[in-house]
């Protein structure tokens, strides 16, 4: 599948469904997982959608991500809660974080859970949304990936994961405010991708292996922090919550060959205990409507509120089917056809 | 404090004592009719913001802060009334006052919540400005809590990601936590490239500035401070998500509004600010100790880190505007060139002993 033809997201998310069933996953835990991965393709994050199956079902196969898997409590203190995901499927451990911290918020205005021995959960964005349906405000962080590091501000080596951190604000009338930022100033995933396309990267990425800013993607071995010390100091915030307090170690303290560790912060502050709802989301969307009437840049059609273009993203895929990059799914279907799933569109 | 590289310094300003120039603002705010306890209270946060080399929030500001109280539009001696609570939570009414004065009140309610109930959150509506966003998150820090803190003000300042007018303000958020044996570990930024006072300053002596950092009344980059009219977002689209979202959360929380929906000035003169504070008690999570440990081992790993510059020390966040702390309040504060002598003009003005000479 190469491909220009638009598909409908209903039929990806019942292939990503059987795939991930046919690896291991109870339903429940594959029609999450689906959700959660179609919902990236559709606010256009591919690098976090389906073509995370291959990765998912890999990391279930060697036993990293383990389907059916027990989470428990560990300890619960007000409203505070620590979890220990066991390595059970990312997105069903993060969804029971989020709904664990709407409960303690519901009941104590803020909760804030930690979860040990989480894994990959998708886009940031989904859980800190998650919230919001409930009429929370969301939060959340996670440590990343053994694959990308983040230098320092002011040093030439690795210092922080490229994890992200999230806020998600509800509103009524307009799609709810989203902050969801990686701490580098890319994602090695678009590095990757302009690799691929063997086009050049703004100099201010990264540095290669001997700490030079590189225009190469090839030769990039280290992204910068975004923004320079703002990007390096909420790298530390993101460490020290999900490296320090939910368990996994901090990146600069990882020693090569050390298990890849995953630790997640959810939060949500209930709205009610501060503002009546109706009254803050009327508010949340006048000042939406403010920023849409400010003058756009010259070459720009429209002031978008944060979030909001991964939403019209959404609203166009729902309507017009999928469009996505070429070779995207044709990695995909090796993943489902060595797991017995036919993919649809062959 | 944002994690930088040591600042070049230009100390060509006095050099002054903490303690005379504590009593001095605290002098110079009761000319305006604060409470002793008060006025001190307000300029230990000023010269604690001095001390870390925070001059765009230290005593600098008084003259700012005194033209708003003799002018009538704060009251000086505000009633901050905690309107609600419940669990994990309480509002306050900063009664149109000094945002230091609701701040102090607010952090430390947010500390013993959490000491109860893991968590603390506190927002405060109709108050002003409280000076550096991270004196509140130390607070935490140093009762054992993480601590997050963000404010708004009126006054949108800050240019729209894709747009040529201002979305919110140029408002600080703040991260701290315990930092073992070090000081606390303190993020404290401002959603903008730069304080718009900082490009004033860069502009003194007809100098330009970089392109990237700002933009003139019709949202195009300017090298002219003189014709700077908005800042613009750090990391552009990051920045401006960061912005957005904390000024319209405090405004929709406190019932104050954005900066973009708050009057541009108040028939009254309020200023109309609103205040976010939370803290999570530590040891709800892990014990105190651990946790201090684990800090102390992530801090000496960063400082071993090898560094761009040969010889410098790769920082935690904070870490540097701590050196900087610990030196000053020993052996004073030198201050640059220029920033006391607005300070020294107002004392002279109501016949309060300048503690340094002119």
């Amino acid at each position: 599948m190469t491909g220009t033809a638009r598909i409908d997201s209903r039929k990806v998310r019942a292939f990503s469904r059987d795939v991930m069933a046919a690896s291991g996953c109870t339903n429940l835990e594959a029609e999450l997982v689906a959700d959660v991965l179609v919902e990236a393709d559709l606010r256009g994050v591919f690098s976090h959608g389906v073509m995370r199956l291959s990765s998912y079902t890999g990391m279930i196969k060697d036993g990293q991500m383990r389907p059916g898997a027990n989470i428990h409590e560990v300890l619960s203190h007000g409203s505070v809660a620590v979890l220990d995901a066991n390595h059970s499927v990312g997105p069903v451990s993060a969804a029971f974080g989020v709904d664990r911290a709407i409960e303690l918020a519901k009941a104590g205005a803020t909760g804030f859970v930690f979860v040990r021995n989480g894994s990959h959960f998708g886009p940031a964005a989904h859980w800190a949304l998650r919230a919001t349906e409930a009429d929370c405000v969301g939060f959340c962080v996670s440590n990343g990936g053994g694959a990308s590091g983040v230098l320092a501000y002011g040093s030439r080596e690795i210092a922080l994961t490229n994890g992200p951190i999230c806020w998600a604000v509800p509103s009524n009338e307009h799609p709810a405010l989203v902050a969801d930022m990686a701490v580098g100033a890319a994602a090695m995933g678009k590095v990757r991708v302009a690799q691929a396309a063997g086009e050049s990267i703004p100099a201010d990425w990264g540095v290669d292996a001997s700490g030079l800013p590189t225009t190469d993607p090839t030769a990039l071995t280290m992204l910068n922090p975004f923004a320079g010390p703002k990007g390096s100091g909420l790298g530390f915030v993101m460490e020290t919550l999900s490296g320090i307090l939910a368990g996994a170690v901090p990146r600069v303290n990882r020693e090569p060959g050390d298990p890849q560790s995953v630790g997640q912060v959810f939060a949500a502050i209930n709205i009610a205990a501060f503002r009546p709802v109706d009254e803050f989301k009327a508010d949340v969307d006048d000042a939406i409507e403010r920023l849409h009437a400010i003058p756009p840049a010259p070459g720009n059609d429209k002031v978008l509120a944060p979030g909001e273009p991964e939403w019209q993203c959404r609203e166009r895929a729902l309507t017009e089917g999928l469009d996505y990059p070429d070779g995207l799914l044709d990695r995909v279907a090796v993943t489902a056809q060595r797991l017995g799933v036919v993919p649809f569109w062959i | 404090m944002a994690a930088s590289t040591r600042p070049t310094y230009d100390a060509t300003g006095p050099t002054v004592m903490c303690a005379d120039l504590e009593n001095f603002g605290s002098q110079l705010l009761q000319t305006v009719g604060l409470e002793p306890t008060d006025a001190m209270f307000i300029a230990e946060t000023l010269v604690h913001a001095d001390l870390l080399g925070l001059h765009s929030h230290g005593v600098r500001m008084l003259p700012l802060y005194i033209g708003v109280l003799a002018a009538g539009n704060m009251n000086p001696r505000p009633q901050v009334q905690e309107t609600r609570s419940g669990p994990g939570y309480a509002f306050f009414d900063g009664d149109n006052g000094m945002g230091q004065l609701a701040a102090r009140v607010a952090m430390n309610r947010a500390i013993e919540i959490a000491r109860s109930s893991g968590t603390g959150t506190t927002v405060v509506d109709n108050t002003g400005h409280f000076g550096a966003a991270g004196y509140w998150t130390i607070m935490a820090a140093e009762a054992g809590c993480l601590g997050y803190c963000a404010s708004n003000l009126r006054g949108p300042v800050l240019l729209a990601h894709g747009g040529r007018g201002g979305a919110a303000g140029n408002n600080p958020l703040a991260w701290a936590f315990p930092g073992g044996t070090h000081r606390p570990t303190v993020l404290d930024m401002a959603t903008g490239t730069v304080a718009l006072g900082k490009i004033a300053a860069m502009g003194d002596g007809g100098h330009e500035i970089p392109e990237d950092l700002a933009a003139d009344a019709d949202g195009m980059p300017t090298r002219d401070p003189a014709n700077v009219k908005y800042v613009r977002p750090a990391g552009g689209a990051k920045g401006y998500a960061l912005a957005v979202v904390h000024d319209v959360l405090i405004g929709a929380l406190s019932g104050g509004g954005s900066a973009l929906q708050k009057p541009p000035l108040e028939p009254d003169g309020r200023l109309n600010g609103g205040l976010f504070f939370m803290a999570m008690d530590i040891a709800a999570v892990m014990p105190l100790a651990d946790f201090n440990t684990a800090m102390d081992a992530q801090t000496d790993a960063v400082n071993a880190l090898d560094p761009i510059e040969a010889g410098e020390r790769v920082s935690m966040p904070g870490q540097i505007e701590w050196d900087l702390y610990e030196e000053r309040i020993t052996s004073g504060i030198p201050f640059p060139g220029g920033v006391l002598d607005p300070v020294a003009n107002l004392a002279g003005q109501s016949d309060v002993p300048v503690p340094w000479h002119c």
